[in-house]
Parts: C-alpha cells; sequence; structure tokens
C-alpha cells in the first residue's frame, strides 16, 4: 500500500534489484573467462590490457571509475556511467566490452581524471620530515651520544624505508610484471 | 544455436536463435537492427577468449552476442 502511494519516491523494489544483480551476475559469469570472473569474485575487479596503448591496462569494476596503469603504475581514471541504472556487474560488463571492441569511443565518451597532485620524488617529504623533528632532535643532544645516535636514526629511517621500497620494486619488476601491468 | 542479451534496468533480456531456422533468423535480424537504430552497442564474444568485437550488422553464425545503450561521461 504505502509502496503504491508514494511509488518512484521508494525506488525500485529491493527483491526486484536483487533479482536483477542476480541475473546480472550471472551473464558476467557467462561473459568473462574462468581466471577473470575468479579475479572478479577475488578482487572485486577485472583487469583488461588495452587493445591500443602497449603497456596500459585498466582495472574494472562497476562502481568506480575505470583506473588506468601504464607500465604498472597509476596514471588515472576514466568515468563513464550507463544512461540509465543497471546492475554493477552489468556495468563492469559494459565497459570490459568498451574498452576490448570500442576503446576510442570508450575514451572519447568518458571523463578523464588525473590523479591528486603528489611530490615525484621522496625529497620534498624528507625536506619536510627533517625541519619538523630538527628542534626536537638538537634537544636530543643532551641525552649524549645515545640520544645524539638514535636523533640519528630517526632522521635517517624515512631515507632508509624509501631506500627498501625502491629496492623491492626494482625486483617485483625483475621477477615479472608488477600485478597492474599489461602484457 | 546463437544467443543475444540485451542488458537493462531488470538484468538482462534474452534472445535466442536457431541459424537453421529462417523464420527466428528473419525476427532476431528484425530485433537486432531495431536496436542498432535506437542506438545500442553491439558486441560480440569470442568463444575462447570472450574477448568483444563491435559488430553493426547481423550474422546468424555467431554464438554470443551483448547489448547495452551507451555508455556516458559520469
Amino acid at each position: 500500500m504505502v509502496r503504491r502511494l508514494l511509488g518512484s519516491l521508494l525506488g525500485p523494489d529491493a527483491a526486484e534489484q536483487d533479482a536483477a544483480w542476480r541475473r546480472a551476475e550471472s551473464l558476467l559469469h557467462d561473459s568473462l573467462t574462468t581466471d577473470q570472473y575468479a579475479a572478479y569474485r577475488t578482487r572485486g575487479y577485472v583487469e583488461v590490457p588495452s587493445p591500443g596503448f602497449p603497456g596500459r591496462a585498466y582495472r574494472i569494476d562497476g562502481w568506480r571509475p575505470v583506473a588506468v596503469y601504464e607500465q604498472g603504475q597509476f596514471v588515472g581514471a576514466v568515468c563513464i556511467r550507463p544512461r540509465e541504472h543497471i546492475p554493477g556487474p552489468d556495468i563492469l560488463l559494459a565497459r570490459k566490452l568498451m574498452i576490448e571492441g570500442a576503446e576510442p569511443e570508450f575514451l572519447r565518451s568518458g571523463n578523464w581524471l588525473q590523479p591528486a597532485w603528489r611530490p615525484a620524488g621522496a625529497a620534498p617529504t624528507l625536506f619536510l620530515v627533517f625541519a619538523l623533528l630538527s628542534p626536537w632532535l638538537l634537544h636530543l643532544r643532551t641525552l649524549g651520544p645515545w640520544g645524539i645516535l638514535a636523533g640519528a636514526l630517526l632522521l635517517l629511517s624515512p631515507a632508509l624505508l624509501a631506500w627498501r621500497r625502491r629496492a623491492r620494486r626494482a625486483r617485483v619488476q625483475h621477477v615479472g610484471a608488477p600485478p597492474g601491468a599489461a602484457a | 544455436m546463437g544467443v543475444l542479451r540485451i542488458l537493462g534496468p531488470s538484468g538482462d533480456t534474452r534472445v535466442a536463435w536457431d541459424p537453421a531456422d529462417l523464420h527466428e533468423v528473419d525476427d532476431v535480424r528484425r530485433r537486432f537492427d531495431e536496436i542498432i537504430r535506437d542506438g545500442y552497442l553491439v558486441f560480440e564474444l569470442d568463444p575462447e577468449t570472450k574477448e568483444g568485437s563491435q559488430v553493426r550488422t547481423f550474422e546468424p553464425g555467431v554464438r554470443e552476442l551483448r547489448a547495452f545503450r551507451p555508455l556516458a561521461g559520469g
């Protein structure tokens, strides 16, 4: 009764939405390879190599903008949506098919989102950390040699972490393509 | 058997045909042309890789087609 009175204010019935979602899940299952569907169930997205741009891959799900990776690095996202409401798994499928079969139209229709600005390297961050900590580090002198040593270690720790991260990244690239890299 | 699945708000609509049945093929061709006129995008799925390729004309021999309204910038 309430539903009949309020009509469209309530939106589609929850049971109808559930049924639509289940159909869309089933269609997605029929439209992906076994590996792709397993990846979707595990990670919530499907990764598709770009047909037109070597080294580029798209990570697609049904709710966020399509993330774009080049050589495994996130470079931006494409915001593209259906004009009418369709269930999330159907959105994923439509995006995937458009990328594979009509990539130029996909890129033309979507809005390109740049990643937020961040410093290109660790140097600005290290400088900032040093500037913020220096009065406190100078104060450690009063604790004697151990204080100076602890201060030096604290001062160097961001550099050590950055060095370790870079070494790990180099090792991953050496062993094989990182998760986001295209074939 | 071929199947065309048209994405919509309450899930997909399924249109199946037997390529040997000319009457059925004609019906599906009419439906196909209708949705193309309405601006739908139609993709054929590769049976092995499941990769999509866009099609604009109906071939009765295809196995799997998916159709949906064009996506737009969000």
